[in-house]
């Protein structure tokens, strides 16, 4: 019988009827986006690919095949899109930063409490936002956009040297400031810079 | 420890922003090189979590979430139409434009102005001819809608069925309209004017009164089913005429014109009708599927013997499903769906 709904709701989904759409939503969005929250630990961001794989179905319903399940599908685009997101968080700089100084943290504090990467990204924007305009945007070209020094002079139209001065600079006061802030040295940031 | 037990831990550790810098080195290899294992797990870890926990914000947020979507595959352009009774959401784009226009209202007065002067005396001119234009309201296959018509009476129609008539069929003496198909009238009173509904084989005389008519061209007789009031059916074929009283049921076969008068017809039966349900007395399932088909977007096939098989029952017209399982129920059988055809046949 499950299969047999199954089929007539992807009949209807393929005719385009809101109320098929409506009753795969409330099947599946909340698992999905509770999913997506784990991985992206951003509310807004598993909103995203959540609602942005709802509306990829709906726009090639029509070329859905008869067999394949809605469920199968919809989970497949979600998870490729949570498997991205993930893929990109983990290998980016501030990511490593981020490992790096809660470990030292944790340390310190006898591991009782870990800082979580939404704290201290805050914190590290917190920061960002006290450096000169300048260094601020090279930073998060650098480390949010994840793109190379030389990239950045060219977007900049800077000199490779400049951005490489203008990063240590960001760099060093970052790290000076959320180190008195722990009163701690963490020398993590700068640590791959070079 | 496993490949996926590793993902698993990794991915456990990362959630719980307690990885190692090591582990993140272990995570980011892996991410490289073995994406498939991590999709495997994830897929895994999807397939388990059925009702997770969400904060009040979280709920909200999946609220929106369904609001935005809705907004958003309403503007697609080949977007169903939207089934009555629900709100409509105006596009950004006609908003846009009709603030737009706002700025334009004052330039564009002095213009309309004349304009509307001319459009005046056009149409009182063409007053005449317009009292001559016919009107039509039909509806396609799974589409209903109600029409007041220009003495305040209403109808109801079912899908493919169909009203004609036009302005100058509405006097203070007279009323009448030419019609096709399945509904529900509600005829407003008006002392002196009777009101007559023409289909093909029946015509119908009231004077305010509320019933069902179906008379579709391809079945094989007419129905009329009264709910409130009087009203006379005349079978057009053979010039009989009968009266009805609440809760009769005329059914006219169209190549005779025989009348055929059943009472008391129920409440459920009627109230079933009004709101558009299919009502069947003791009818063969072949026509039943015929409604079935005219009501759902599907077509229907049965099994050999099944054809023959009489139904008498309520079947909705919005659920499929609910439809599909009554006829299980009731003829002990089996169905097959597929996208557009649905198979009914006898247990193996």
């Amino acid at each position: 019988l499950l299969q047999r709904e199954e089929q007539i709701l992807i009949a209807e989904f393929k005719k385009g009827s809101v109320h098929a759409f409506d009753s795969l939503y409330q099947m599946y969005a909340h698992r999905l986006y509770a999913f997506c929250k784990t991985y992206t630990k951003q509310s807004d961001d598993a909103k995203d690919i959540v609602q942005e794989a709802f509306l990829h179905l709906w726009q090639v319903r029509e070329s859905i095949r008869a067999e394949a399940s809605l469920q199968s599908l919809l989970f497949t685009m979600v998870r490729n899109r949570a498997l991205n997101y993930l893929a990109a968080r983990v290998n980016s700089p501030v990511f490593e930063d981020y490992v790096d100084y809660a470990n030292e943290l944790a340390v310190d504090a006898d591991g009782d409490r870990r800082m979580e990467y939404s704290e201290f990204m805050h914190k590290v924007d917190d920061e960002v936002e006290q450096l000169p305009a300048s260094q601020r945007n090279i930073f998060r070209l650098s480390r949010i956009e994840c793109l190379s020094n030389k990239e950045i002079a060219e977007r900049l139209s800077l000199s490779e040297q400049t951005v490489k001065n203008q990063l240590t600079k960001a760099l060093k006061q970052l790290r000076e400031r959320l180190g008195r802030a722990d009163r701690l040295l963490p020398l993590f940031i700068i640590s791959f810079l070079l | 420890m496993t490949r996926n037990n590793e993902i698993r831990q990794l991915l456990e550790h990362y959630a719980a922003d307690r990885l190692s810098p090591d582990e993140l080195i272990r995570l980011r290899r892996l991410l490289a090189s073995d994406r498939e294992a991590v999709a495997a797990v994830l897929d895994e870890e999807l397939a388990a979590a059925q009702h997770p926990d969400l904060t009040d914000d979280d709920l909200q947020l999946l609220a929106q979430m369904q609001a935005k979507l809705h907004a958003a595959i309403a503007q697609s352009p080949d977007a169903p139409q939207k089934p009555e009774g629900e709100a409509k959401t105006i596009p950004l784009r006609t908003l846009l434009l009709r603030s737009r226009l706002l700025r334009f209202t004052a330039y564009a007065a002095a213009l309309i102005i004349p304009l509307l002067l001319a459009a005046t005396l056009y149409f009182g001119y063409d007053a005449a001819s317009l009292g001559r234009q016919t009107l039509r309201i039909a509806t396609r296959q799974g589409e209903r809608t109600t029409l007041t018509l220009p003495d305040g009476s209403t109808v109801s129609l079912n899908p493919v069925s169909q009203v004609s008539y036009q302005a100058s069929d509405f006097s203070r003496r007279s009323r009448s309209i030419s019609y096709e198909g399945d509904g529900a009238f509600d005829i407003a009173k008006q002392s002196g004017a009777p009101f007559v509904i023409r289909s093909k084989q029946v015509e119908v005389r009231v004077l305010g009164t509320k019933f069902i008519f179906s008379a579709r061209p391809e079945a094989a007789t007419a129905k009329v089913y009264l709910e409130e009031g009087r009203v006379e059916v005349t079978a057009l074929s053979s010039g009989r005429t009968v009266t009805m009283k609440p809760h009769d049921m005329v059914e006219v076969d169209c190549a005779s014109g025989r009348i055929t008068l059943s009472e008391g017809i129920s409440h459920s039966a009627l109230a079933a009708l009004k709101k558009g349900e299919l009502v069947f007395r003791d009818e063969p399932l072949a026509d039943v599927v015929k409604q079935l088909e005219i009501n759902y977007d599907y077509s229907f096939r049965l099994d050999g013997s099944l054809a023959q098989s009489r139904f008498t029952g309520i079947l909705p017209t919005d659920n499929i499903l609910e439809t599909i399982r009554i006829l299980e129920v009731t003829f002990g059988i089996s169905s097959d769906i597929s996208e557009r055809e649905i198979m009914l046949y006898k247990h193996r």
